[in-house]
């Protein structure tokens, strides 16, 4: 691998290294023609049923290991074969094993950090995670069965069956859950945990990555740089956390309190695991949600380049280089004020030809997702616990997709006083800074061809679309049934229904408001991206509920703002149509 | 670092979706591939279709008076030796003297008591006035004593302000020489509460009794309407227990204040009929209490459940087949109970749908409840020939008669002296081949070892041999209900396990007669004197 360092890289070498290389290629063919034995040999086992001979007993039964070491095979073979698309073809070195030393960057450096990452807010979920579970385990047991059975599990010590007669001990619906998150977030951080040493030189930016000892190497070229985000309010997956701590605290709480001084209890045992293990799914949703590690991404014309990190010591001291070394001209760290008190306006290293954009609020207040949020969770627990309004599916859905927008919400629509700043210099390259606390969010475009301040829907995540049209469509469908079987001659029964449908038009009006209805954003145009990013416009901090009708009616007179509104309208009402229509049906059928 | 072609980004991150996902497709997969077995074992009970006129006994050969005169006897006997204590239970005679001996032991006295008083209450609606009439509503009287106390004795008194903890039984300290074994150390078996403290309960109270128990309540509010006492007692019962339910989550509580597992939400989105038999009931006894009846409009439209009310899957047929007969219970109680004929409309509709995992069964309760419901219908639009489901029902009560099986004891049909497929001969010992396959699989292939739990531990009948063609009422066993048995599983080939031994007649109570018979005439599909 030494052959490849080539000292002071100028612009011609740098696009010389993305020519395609004759051992790179040799490489790949080597793992598809390895990973595809592989994938052939592990399906002829498993077609024929070859029979190693190796069992393990678990409970009662006896499992023949045999499918489990044909499926290891299998997906050695796949993840080989999926090396043939990953492995970059060309001489740049893209998450390339090399060894440790600096003396494999291509050029002299002039600026590196090293650090270590390990993300302590995972790290606090695991041990929340596996403290419960193992306190569940304790006091729950492992027994399966009637109180009679000693079989599995040993014998019964008065906590309760679940699920069904005869079934199991209460730790298996309440604890196991979240032993197996505990593990596997254990397993995860094992894994995700390494020393980074990210480095700088005139052409090139170094990202090294030490990972369960082995040292990987990833080089971007600077001139390909076209855009940088380095935040630490990205949630991307975490949302899949929501989904399940969310509906599964809300169900262990619905039927553990009402265990509570039973009468015939001699204690309140199985009531407190309950409780106690929700409580404990709950407070991990604090830092798994509202602590999420670093997250940048850095995009060329060709490629995307992504990394999580969560630097353990010295945070704001790596973070700082590490901005530095991204190109951001701004000091991301709050500087101490008297007493540890933090002061939380920026600080900026300011230049002549750099000037702040016009009509962007400095501070920014958009309370609209978080209401939107509470407003869901609120609704989600009145169906749990006081059957009210919406039934399970429904109040399942709000109560997640509530919780996740109060996380993302929090995250993203707010900055501190004079926290938000947007700047252009002479030469094109825009800067966007904003900081909420501990909570910042930094883009950077280096060449822009075009930087303007529109007002456009918001974009719309996955878990956005999925979300809304459930809680739309089961909203409605709910709604619609309620009100077909309902004897409206009836107070209680007339007020319930009409207080349904009360509540879903304020959601709707919610997810209108930030959704659909248009708002400010700066939209950043180079080469080969747009972005958008949504602010606050001047003047106007406190969100997009306000001046919502005469908004709506701005973008009702934009032609372009027109039809991506009407669009998004015609969806939510087509999803409402269909499930109200639905629901009528569905009785007479 | 990840890395990423940016011309890729949608292909990589649908392969990182998939990857995600593969967990749950591999559970999926896992859970399909049980489907498949399930599906694939249940696929004979379909295809071997129940022949009328080759099996049944011609319907003009059916005397409505003998039938009727058999239901009279079986009605006399449960009051006479069936209920000691208000509840149903099966009673052992000397072989020689014809003495009382004992009573059995049971674990099901809520279940098969709830079955009895719904039986009764379909003959009282059919009485005339006179002393039939007035020994019906003695019986009725009986039993819902009995079953009230099922609620009393547990939670130290019966109405709202106690409890809603149900037993399968009780006993009084005066009751013990009968009822020794209440009193044995069982992990199921606890004293009473307050008052009761030296009773004892039978806990650890399954769905099975809890289906049978609300049936019974449906049956008594529906049909016994102008007899105050039984409204009255019914009103504290029905409270007492919707307030447990809602005041525990519908979790039934064990003898020691723990959950015992049964529990009346749906488990995967199917039983939802449970929550809404308990609520409807309580609306309807309780009609100015509209909290009871909020709450099950919230269950039936906001959690759905009158969508996928009174249905079920086929798997019971392979193994846990009881299950059918108090899920059946509760079906038929939801359908009495529900007087929007809008919505009890949809309930039928939805059984209906699943009614073809029975055709073929020969059930006479569950296609008697079938018969039933489609009776309460304002039209008659059954997607199945009534008439061949009736001639089914009439042919099997016909059986009792021709195997001289009445009383339903040791002496005449049952242990010893059923008529075993063996010597029937023909397609009554065809066995399901798929059996055998399956057989192979789990034991011969290392991928069946993954499922091999499922035969061990799960569904323990899974691979018990299955007779293709359903079993006629002189093949079965001697047992509180026949109808809870698995009719591709009675052979005739019965031991002669009698409570006390040798010497003595077993006696159950005539309710597997009496619960098919009794809804034909409650519904109007056959009179005393007329079966056509």
């Amino acid at each position: 691998m030494r052959d490849y360092i080539e000292k002071n890289s100028t612009p011609a070498t740098v696009d010389g290294l993305l020519v395609p290389d004759a051992r790179k290629k040799t490489l790949k063919y080597l793992f598809l023609s390895i990973g595809l034995v592989l994938v052939s040999v592990s399906v002829v086992l498993m077609i024929i049923g070859v029979d190693l001979g190796v069992s393990i007993t678990v409970g009662l039964s006896a499992f023949n290991l045999s499918p489990i070491l044909y499926f290891l095979v299998l997906f050695l073979g796949l993840w080989l074969t999926a090396k043939f698309f990953t492995i970059a073809p060309y001489q740049l070195r893209e998450n390339s094993l090399t060894r440790r030393s600096v003396d494999q960057y291509r050029e002299t450096v002039d600026r590196q950090v090293t650090f270590f990452s390990l993300s302590r807010s995972r790290l606090a979920a695991t041990l929340l995670f596996l403290t419960i579970a193992i306190v569940d385990i304790h006091f729950l047991t492992l027994h399966i069965g009637t109180p009679a059975d000693m079989e599995i599990g040993g014998a019964y010590n008065g906590t309760g069956t679940a699920v069904v007669l005869g079934g199991v001990s209460f730790f298996y619906p309440v604890g196991l859950p979240l032993l197996i998150a505990g593990v596997s977030l254990a397993i995860y951080l094992a894994f995700a945990r390494f020393y980074g040493r990210f480095a700088r030189s005139d052409n090139f930016l170094y990202f090294h990555e030490f990972r369960i000892g082995v040292p990987w190497l990833t080089e971007i070229p600077r001139a390909h740089l076209e855009a940088v985000r380095y935040q630490n309010t990205h949630l991307g997956p975490k949302v899949l956390w929501a989904c399940f701590l969310v509906p599964y605290a809300i169900m262990v709480l619905q039927y553990g309190i009402p265990l509570f001084n039973q009468p015939r209890a001699e204690t309140d045992t199985l009531p407190i695991m309950m409780t106690l293990s929700a409580l404990g799914a709950i407070l991990a949703i604090i830092p798994l949600l509202f602590w999420p590690q670093d997250y940048f991404e850095i995009a060329s014309k060709d490629m995307l380049y992504e990394m999580w990190l969560a630097p353990t010591m010295n945070m704001f001291g790596v973070r700082d280089q590490i901005i530095r070394l991204l190109g951001f001209s701004v000091l991301p760290r709050p500087e101490r004020k008297r007493r540890g008190l933090r002061r939380t306006s920026l600080s900026y290293e300011r230049t002549p030809t750099t000037s702040m954009m016009s009509g962007i609020s400095p501070t920014q207040r958009e309370f609209t997702q978080v209401l939107l949020g509470a407003i869901l969770l609120f609704v989600g627990i009145l169906g749990a616990f006081a059957n009210l309004f919406f039934g399970m599916l429904f109040w399942a859905g709000a109560a997640t997709y509530g919780t996740f927008l109060l996380a993302r919400g929090t995250l993203s629509d707010f900055s501190n006083r004079d926290g938000t700043k947007v700047t252009q210099a002479e030469d094109g390259a825009f800067q966007y800074v904003r900081r909420f606390f501990r909570k910042f969010q930094f883009v950077l475009f280096p060449k822009t061809n075009n930087v303007t301040v529109e007002n456009r829907a918001r974009k719309l995540e996955a878990v956005d679309i999925i979300a809304i049209a459930w809680i739309v469509a089961l909203g409605v469908y709910q709604t619609v049934l309620g009100w077909i079987i309902t004897d409206i001659t009836i107070p209680l029964l007339l007020w319930e229904a009409i207080g349904t449908t009360l509540v879903l038009g304020v959601i709707v009006l919610f997810v209108v408001a930030y959704f659909i209805v248009p708002s400010s954003h700066v939209v950043v145009k180079s080469a080969t991206i747009m972005h958008a990013i949504p602010v606050s416009p001047e003047g106007t901090a406190w969100g997009t509920l306000r001046h919502l009708k005469s908004r709506a009616k701005n973008a009702w007179q934009d032609p372009a703002s027109r039809k991506a509104v009407l669009f998004r309208v015609i969806v939510l009402m087509s999803i409402g149509i269909i499930a109200a229509v639905v629901a009528a049906i569905a009785l007479f059928v | 670092m990840r890395v990423r072609r940016r011309s890729h980004l949608r292909v990589k991150n649908a392969a990182i979706v998939f990857v995600g996902l593969l967990p749950m497709i591999a559970l999926g997969g896992y859970v399909g591939i049980i489907g498949y077995i399930g599906a694939d074992l249940t696929s004979f009970s379909y295809e071997m279709k129940v022949n009328p006129e080759a099996d049944f006994a011609p319907l003009d050969s059916i005397n409505a008076t003998r039938l009727d005169e058999i239901a009279d006897r079986l009605e006399w006997r449960m009051d006479a030796w069936h209920t000691p204590i208000n509840l149903t239970i099966g009673t052992t005679f000397n072989a020689t003297t014809g003495e009382w001996v004992s009573y059995d032991n049971t674990d099901n006295g809520a279940l098969w008591t709830g079955t009895a008083l719904a039986a009764e209450c379909m003959r009282y609606s059919v009485l005339a006035d006179g002393q039939a009439k007035l020994n019906s509503s003695a019986l009725i009287h009986k039993l819902v004593s009995g079953m009230a106390n099922l609620l009393r004795i547990p939670n130290g008194g019966l109405g709202p302000e106690y409890p809603g903890m149900l037993a399968r039984f009780y006993a009084s300290p005066e009751m013990r020489a009968n009822f020794s074994w209440m009193f044995n150390d069982n992990f199921k078996h606890f004293n009473g509460t307050g008052p009761y403290s030296q009773w004892r309960v039978r806990l650890y109270t399954s769905k099975d009794e809890i289906g049978g128990y609300l049936l019974g309540l449906a049956a008594a509010q529906y049909f016994i309407k102008d007899d105050p006492w039984v409204q009255g007692i019914l009103k504290l019962m029905i409270a007492q227990l919707a307030n447990g339910f809602l005041a525990t989550f519908y979790q039934e509580m064990h003898g020691d204040g723990t959950p015992c597992g049964a529990q009346l939400n749906p488990l995967f989105g199917s039983g939802t009929e449970w929550k809404l038999l308990v609520m409807k009931l309580a609306a309807n006894a309780f009609p100015d209490n509209l909290e009871y009846q909020r709450l099950y409009n919230y269950y039936a439209a906001k959690e759905l459940a009158l969508l996928n009310a009174n249905t079920n899957g086929d798997f019971n047929t392979l193994d846990q087949y009881y299950g059918y007969n108090f899920g059946h219970d509760v079906v038929f109680g939801l359908v009495l109970a529900e007087n929007n004929s809008v919505l009890r409309e949809k309930y039928i509709r939805n059984y209906e749908k699943c009614y073809r995992i029975w055709e073929n069964h020969r059930n006479a309760w569950i296609n008697a409840i079938y018969l039933a419901m489609c009776a309460l219908r304002p039209v008659n639009q059954a997607a199945y020939n009534l008439p061949r489901i009736k001639w089914d029902v009439l042919d099997q009560l016909w059986w009792f008669n021709r195997s001289n099986w009445v009383p339903i004891d040791t002496s005449y049909g049952g242990d010893g002296h059923a008529t075993n497929r063996i010597s029937a001969g023909g397609d009554w010992v065809t066995v399901d081949p798929k059996i055998a396959k399956w057989q192979n699989f789990f034991y011969g292939t290392a991928i069946g070892s993954w499922f091999r739990w499922i035969p061990e531990q799960l569904f323990k009948g899974l691979l018990t041999t299955r007779y293709v063609k359903a079993a006629r009422v002189d093949m079965y066993e001697v047992t509180s209900f026949l109808w809870d048995r698995n009719p591709f599983m009675e052979d005739g080939l019965h031991t002669g396990n009698v409570y006390g031994g040798p010497g003595k007649i077993d006696e159950h109570s005539g309710t597997s007669f009496t619960a098919p018979y009794w809804v034909l005439r409650a519904f109007g599909y056959i009179t005393a004197t007329e079966v056509s």
